[in-house]
């Protein structure tokens, strides 16, 4: 829903999710991430916006450490390829516990009045439980 | 009881040996390849790019309690990723992510025997994004994520995090050519340009950076993530 809403030739969505089943580094670690960059390389030249939305349950501070390594992997990526784009395409990444809980945002990223906004984390896990 | 040094042949990992065996500890020393010979150092080989080298490697201890572990092994990953190879992807994010917690794993019991700390260096990259590194940042990042929420559910073992700047290895250093190449600036011009972004104005010595995981494998008391970076990235 997200990817079609929002993966067009200009506004590029990476949606992945944080499994917190999961207890092993290749799964947890190497095979998401190794996505993400593939991912990433995928994504055009021509485009204005790049977002990698992760898709994990818990809140900040209570996820599993696999989660968080996700999590936080994908930021790096986001950040290296923030610098590594700047100018052309704007990077972010959203974090939220349910791709419903992320298109509002992933939609106002590809706002021209977010155009300052890159390399910046938008974890909106907190709020999205408190509203469930 | 010894302290183990994964990447004990690399510019960090031999300072860290020295740096230890100054302090009058007793070191295995793990890489690729056996290096120098010292008293108070024993060597081990192999590859820690798998699980399966890990549990290896671990199973070469025998059932030697281990009064620290510091994981100081690592690769370059540096390049634009429009143009990067996936095997370079996959081989950053096994051996400068996933090794880390294969070790973590394989080695708890014998640090929970022995309340010693495991102490993994990732970097300044694991706290803010470089340019053309991002195979890199992921790996990196994704330890520090790892470890601030292992840590905050298991008290057992200390988990601590260097996150070094800029330090004068070779690893470095080649890193730089290559980064100075993309540039088309001459290498010197390139590292006049990376001193001025770091407060301090110089690199690291590699014993610095040695001293700073050195003392987070032996305090008592000691943050999960040190940045360690002149400045130049502060947390």
């Amino acid at each position: 829903m997200l990817q079609a809403l929002l993966s067009t030739s200009d506004d590029a969505v990476v949606v992945l999710t944080a499994d917190p089943g999961i207890a092993d580094a290749d799964q947890g670690l190497v095979a998401p991430l190794h996505e993400a960059m593939t991912r990433a390389q995928g994504i055009s030249p021509e485009a204005r916006t790049a977002t990698f939305v992760v898709i994990a349950g818990a809140s900040p501070g209570h996820e599993s450490p696999f989660t968080a390594a996700c999590v936080e992997g994908v930021r790096g990526i986001a950040q290296s390829l923030a610098l590594e784009w700047a100018g052309r395409t704007r990077v972010n990444v959203v974090i939220a516990p349910t791709q419903a809980a992320a298109e509002p945002t992933c939609a106002w990223l590809t706002d021209q009045r977010a155009g300052f906004v890159t390399g910046s984390t938008f974890d909106l896990r907190v709020d999205a439980w408190r509203s469930l | 009881m010894a302290i183990l040094v994964t990447g004990a042949g690399g510019g960090i990992g031999a300072a860290i040996v020295s740096e230890l065996l100054d302090a009058g500890r007793d070191v295995i020393a793990q890489d690729l390849r056996i290096g120098d010979d010292a008293p108070g150092v024993h060597w081990i080989t192999g590859d820690l790019s798998n699980a399966e080298g890990v549990a290896a490697l671990a199973s070469s201890l025998g059932n030697e309690s281990l009064d620290a572990v510091i994981i100081a092994h690592g690769i370059d990953a540096s390049g634009a990723i429009d143009g990067l190879d996936v095997t370079i992807i996959d081989r950053s994010l096994r051996i400068n992510g996933a090794s880390v917690i294969w070790l973590y794993e394989a080695l708890r019991d014998r640090l929970s025997r022995t309340g010693g700390a495991f102490v993994a260096i990732s970097s300044q990259a694991g706290l803010v994004g470089e340019p053309k590194l991002s195979a890199y940042c992921a790996a990196k990042f994704a330890v520090v994520g790892w470890a601030k929420a292992t840590s905050a559910v298991s008290r057992d073992v200390p988990i601590r995090i260097l996150c070094p700047g800029c330090t004068e290895t070779e690893l470095l250093l080649g890193g730089q050519r290559i980064r100075a190449e993309q540039r088309g600036v001459t290498f010197e011009r390139h590292m006049s340009d990376l001193m001025a972004q770091i407060p301090v104005g110089r690199l690291a010595e590699p014993r610095q950076t040695a001293a700073a995981a050195v003392y987070l494998a032996t305090a008592d008391n000691a943050p999960t993530v040190l940045a360690a970076t002149g400045g130049q990235v502060l947390y």
